[in-house]
């Protein structure tokens, strides 16, 4: 049974302070290398070596002369991720609470000034940072972490007197973020960090009808989103190319979830072997790499390995909900559920959208899919888990 | 908020997720496992594209050897696929002034549907060598125009009486979408070529020649990724035919002529209108007896088979399809169906003897021709009259052959009548006697034998089925009639059959094989186009194409000996029904059968005439022909058709310059 944080002490705690009177001890490194989830890590580390195959499966036609470019860029992508993770692991994420406001501030910002003209448009969505040597951030893949250690601070903050106005102020300081993401027309970023805003409120203990009402206001707004036509056509006829028929099932919008589709059923049980799958060298599907990575495992890993890919991921979200429930306190604990959140359902609807039970959104698959901030993202947020899974009886 | 309740919200949330993942999995074996093998069909079709560029078609030879069809190159100018818009608009603005043609017609030819996504798009063929020189010497300004030379369709045979053989060759055109239909699985595009008739669709797997197909592996912009297989081109078969190009001219010359001169004459049946004969049309084919080879075969009139090597323009197309000009691209021989009049005789005559309607040395085999025979009941007297009411006299059935005696062939067929209707010849209708329905109906039966009533299976397309009567067809087409009188078998209608009129139907194509039996000794042979298959080489045989026997006809030497006298005599004897159209002739000895079939009015009469070469051979090796001749609207056969069947015939002796064909004087049928 996970040990509770001891309420009492910051029963009388003034208002405005955060931070605990108590000097806490620092785990040294050697303690906390043997107390770290190497479960967790293992199941990360796997996925992202099927990634990393995967990506040079896809891509490495894609660059004239460099087949390895895509998976060189990712590496480097990788090494900043650990690097940030293991800074991460090292600080005690209580002390994250302190940074709260600024996470918030840092996030909406950094989605504030992406569409100025310090951002960048890449294909149409103007949703980059443009870096030195072609490297791009995309503020929206941080907002997930961002936004969770934001709002985990507020709520845990605020965790005695969460009423109804109170949900109201955490709604609206999610909205805005939320608003800032839609102006790029990322809708499956937004679907994510509503997920991510549920997750944390359920686990912070809102009541069960405010949740319902929060659920419904989130459908709302992306039928708001999809019907008040804040979404070009493109994006809605990707949505609904799930429940396309005949046809139009094999044109347009819904060639990209035919062809990957097919992609994955032609992998069979054993799969076409690894760099065998004529699709995926073909490159039959659009956006192999990226958001359809998971296609490139079906052609040449098969059942077999598709489902290990899952199953990696399963143990993922294991290790986090595990995490989630042997927390020594409230924050680490809603941390640990937004982590949750955002990883579940990225995880579901991808990989969903790629075996057409789920709309075509932009979303990638956590630890697999070509993209540094996604990765970068990935690897802090679960080296944040690690952080509180360490200090657990600390 | 207690910690339980926090727990308990985990717990359900681990267990939504769990639910999830299983979805997930569930429907990752539904798509790799359970139906893996429906999706593989649809990747393999996504990744693969069979590419075919024809193969140069195969020569016709005749049977001397000489080419009658062969190919040309010609120049030919394409577009490539891809090309991108601004390039494509420069294209397409130069080309529309250097063809003299406007953007939007070039435009529309671009995107036209019906061609494949992975060949150049054709533009124009067939252009001046200069027109070709002028685009490679200015690449800048055609981006993406491929100017090429492809082979097509030559006809080296030039006449002045049009192109040989149309009817016979056919011609080749694209291939649409009935094709593809017909020819499943043989990688026809609709760039290839495909023989539409005649020689060229009969053999049209001979003389195809075999594609080069390219199976391509592409990419997902249908780049090409590699080849994964290459079958290189073949050139087609060259095929012999049994046609001789010299005779054939004759046939198609004499034809012509004998046409042209009946439309300048006054028809004597329309002595109040001072009407010409008509002429409309008219077939001639020539067989070899002894195999059953066509050496000749016309119809008129005829089209350009040249204008069709490059696709023919729809209003020249229509203008061929024209009532008014009497359906040039119609085979008369084959597809044309006629009353064969006295030339059916034949039939009349063999099947008297066999069935003992006319006994030799008996008074049944003679009877006096007086002009008309009356049948019928005495109030209801039914004359049966030859043309003009000419009386022959008391004749034989040779002689009757020979002066072509209507009277005596109603006579028969009431004899057969009185078979049919009580079993014995010549008994009254409306006898109570059991009738022979077998021996009754021997014209018919005898005609069937010799191939009439059906296809001879010549193989040239649509070939007509001609009709052989008897009570079961007329129940049959007078189903509706009110009259029920329509739907029994009539005196009448045996006279008729006697004399190949009333329903009696025949090809041209019918009778010359079904006389070709007669002379032969009694074996009918399906007409034969071709006798040899070369390799594309031109010298090494790849296969001999047989005479293709139909059937033995159990025809007694003495029923020949009783009736080819009248056959001679009907050419040779002064008083011989086509010997005007052969004074002066000489060479192989010629028998021969005139006929005048009646048409429903206003229709004039057909003119026929069948002309046997060499019918009583010294030596089985000795060549022996069947010439048919018939012009449609042109009185009678004696007048017509005989003097243009003896040009052909002076052209098959070896006269290197027949005389023109001279209409006879008039004579009777």
């Amino acid at each position: 049974m996970a040990v509770s944080y001891p309420r009492q002490r910051w029963a009388n705690a003034p208002a405005g302070l955060y931070a605990p009177t108590r000097k806490r001890r620092v785990l040294p490194d050697a303690d906390l290398t043997m107390r770290l989830d190497w479960v967790l890590i293992a199941a990360c580390a796997g996925i992202v070596t099927i990634g990393m195959l995967m990506i040079y499966s896809s891509s490495r036609t894609l660059v004239g002369g460099d087949p390895s470019y895509y998976i060189k860029r990712q590496g480097l992508a990788l090494a900043i991720g650990i690097a940030i993770g293991i800074a991460l692991i090292r600080i005690d994420y209580r002390k994250l609470r302190d940074y709260s406001l600024l996470a918030y501030l840092a996030t909406v910002v950094s989605l504030l000034f992406v569409l100025s003209p310090m951002g960048t448009r890449v294909k149409g969505h103007q949703a980059w940072y443009g870096l030195p040597f072609g490297f791009q951030l995309q503020p929206a893949e941080i907002a997930k972490f961002g936004l969770v250690v934001a709002l985990a601070g507020y709520v845990n903050e605020h965790r005695d007197e969460i009423d109804a106005w109170r949900l109201i102020v955490i709604v609206g300081l999610a909205l805005i973020p939320i608003g800032l993401v839609q102006l790029q027309g990322d809708l499956g970023t937004n679907i994510v960090l509503i997920f991510a805003v549920i997750g944390i409120f359920a686990v912070a203990g809102v009541p069960g009808r405010y949740l319902l009402v929060l659920t419904m206001l989130g459908a709302t707004l992306i039928f708001g989103v999809i019907s008040l036509g804040l979404l070009k056509q493109y994006q809605l006829d990707r949505l609904t190319t799930v429940f396309a028929t005949g046809a139009k099932a094999k044109q347009g919008s819904a060639y990209n979830q035919n062809q990957s589709k097919q992609t994955i059923a032609v992998g069979g049980l054993a799969g076409r072997g690894l760099f065998k799958g004529f699709q995926t060298r073909l490159g039959f599907v659009p956006e192999q790499q990226t958001d359809f990575i998971f296609t490139a495992v079906g052609e040449e890993l098969g059942f077999i390995g598709a489902a290990t890919l899952l199953a990696l991921f399963a143990l993922v979200l294991w290790r986090t909900w595990r995490t989630a429930r042997l927390a020594p306190d409230f924050y680490g604990s809603v941390v640990c559920a937004g982590i949750l959140a955002v990883f579940a359902f990225q995880i579901f609807e991808n990989v969903g959208m790629t075996m057409g039970i789920m709309p075509v959104t932009g979303i990638p698959l956590p630890f697999m899919s070509y993209g540094g901030s996604s990765l970068i993202t990935s690897c802090a947020s679960i080296a944040l888990v690690n952080s509180v899974y360490a200090r657990r009886f600390v | 908020m207690t910690e339980g309740n926090r727990q308990l919200r985990l717990t359900v949330i681990g267990g939504i997720i769990v639910a999830l993942f299983f979805g997930l999995l569930a429907r990752l074996w539904f798509l790799q496992v359970a139906s893996s093998s429906s999706y593989a069909a649809e990747t393999t079709a996504n990744r693969t594209r069979v590419v075919t560029d024809p193969g140069a078609r195969g020569s016709i030879l005749d049977a001397r050897g000489t080419i009658v069809v062969s190919n040309r190159l010609i120049t030919s100018i394409e577009i490539q696929r891809g090309l991108p818009l601004s390039q494509l608009k420069i294209t397409e603005k130069n080309l529309a002034k250097l063809l003299n043609t406007t953007q939007t017609a070039i435009s529309k030819q671009v995107h036209n549907p019906r061609l494949t996504a992975y060949e150049p798009i054709p533009i124009r063929t067939d252009l001046p060598y200069d027109t070709l020189v002028s685009i490679k010497e200015r690449p800048q300004s055609y981006p993406g125009v491929i100017a090429t030379q492809r082979s097509v369709r030559v006809y080296p045979y030039a006449s002045p009486y049009g192109d040989l053989a149309p009817h016979l060759l056919g011609y080749v055109g694209s291939v649409n979408a009935h094709d593809a239909k017909v020819h499943p699985g043989e990688h026809y595009t609709p760039e290839d070529v495909i023989g539409k008739d005649g020689v060229e669709e009969v053999f049209e797997h001979e003389l195809r020649g075999n594609p080069h197909i390219r199976k391509l592996e592409v990419d997902s912009r249908g780049r090409i990724v590699q080849v994964l297989s290459d079958k290189p081109a073949t050139t087609g078969n060259d095929v012999q035919l049994t046609m001789d190009s010299v005779i054939q001219n004759e046939a198609q010359v004499a034809l012509k002529q004998g046409i042209t001169e009946v439309q300048g004459m006054r028809d004597q049946n329309f002595k109040n209108t001072l009407k010409n004969f008509a002429g409309s049309g008219g077939s001639a084919v020539v067989l070899d007896a002894r195999n059953g080879s066509v050496i000749a075969l016309a119809s008129w009139p005829t089209y350009q088979v040249s204008k069709f090597t490059s696709g023919i323009p729809l209003d020249q197309y229509q203008a061929l399809a024209d009532p008014a000009q009497h359906y040039p691209l119609l085979d008369r021989v084959t597809q044309g169906q006629y009353p064969p009049g006295s030339t059916f005789k034949l039939m009349t005559a063999i099947a008297a003897l066999e069935n003992g309607a006319a006994v030799p040395n008996t008074p049944s085999y003679t009877f006096n021709d007086k002009g008309c025979v009356v049948f019928g009941s005495a109030s209801n007297p039914q004359p049966f009259c030859n043309a003009n009411k000419t009386p022959h006299g008391i004749v034989d059935l040779a002689h009757a052959i020979e002066v072509s005696s209507d009277v005596y062939f109603y006579n028969l067929g009431f004899r057969f009548f009185g078979l049919w209707n009580c079993g014995q010849p010549g008994c009254p209708q409306g006898a109570t006697k059991q009738g022979d329905k077998v021996r009754g109906y021997g014209i018919q039966n005898t005609a069937k034998s010799f191939g009439f009533g059906r296809p001879t299976g010549v193989g040239l397309p649509q070939e007509a089925f001609g009709r052989i009567p008897d009570l079961a067809f007329k129940i049959k087409v007078n189903q509706s009639n009110p009259d029920p009188y329509t739907r029994s078998w009539l005196p009448g209608d045996s006279a008729n059959v006697a004399v190949g009129q009333g329903d009696v139907l025949t090809t041209p194509i019918q009778l010359a094989s079904a006389y070709a039996a007669f002379i032969n000794g009694g074996t009918l042979y399906s007409p034969r186009l071709a006798s040899r298959v070369f390799a594309p080489d031109g010298k090494t045989v790849v296969r001999d194409l047989p005479p293709q026997e139909v059937r033995k006809i159990p025809l007694s030497p003495q029923v020949r000996a009783e009736i080819l006298p009248g056959l001679v005599g009907a050419v040779n004897a002064t008083d011989g029904t086509a010997h005007p159209a052969f004074q002066g002739y000489t060479g192989l000895p010629v028998a021969g059968k005139t006929g005048t079939a009646q048409q429903p009015p206003p229709t004039e009469d057909t003119s026929w005439f069948v002309g046997l070469v060499n019918p009583l051979p010294t030596s089985p090796t000795d060549p022996q022909y069947v010439v048919v001749v018939n012009v449609e609207q042109a009185g009678f056969g004696g007048t017509v058709a005989a003097p243009i069947a003896r040009r052909i015939i002076d052209a098959l002796n070896g006269n290197p310059s027949p005389a023109p064909v001279q209409i006879a004087p008039p004579q009777t049928d």
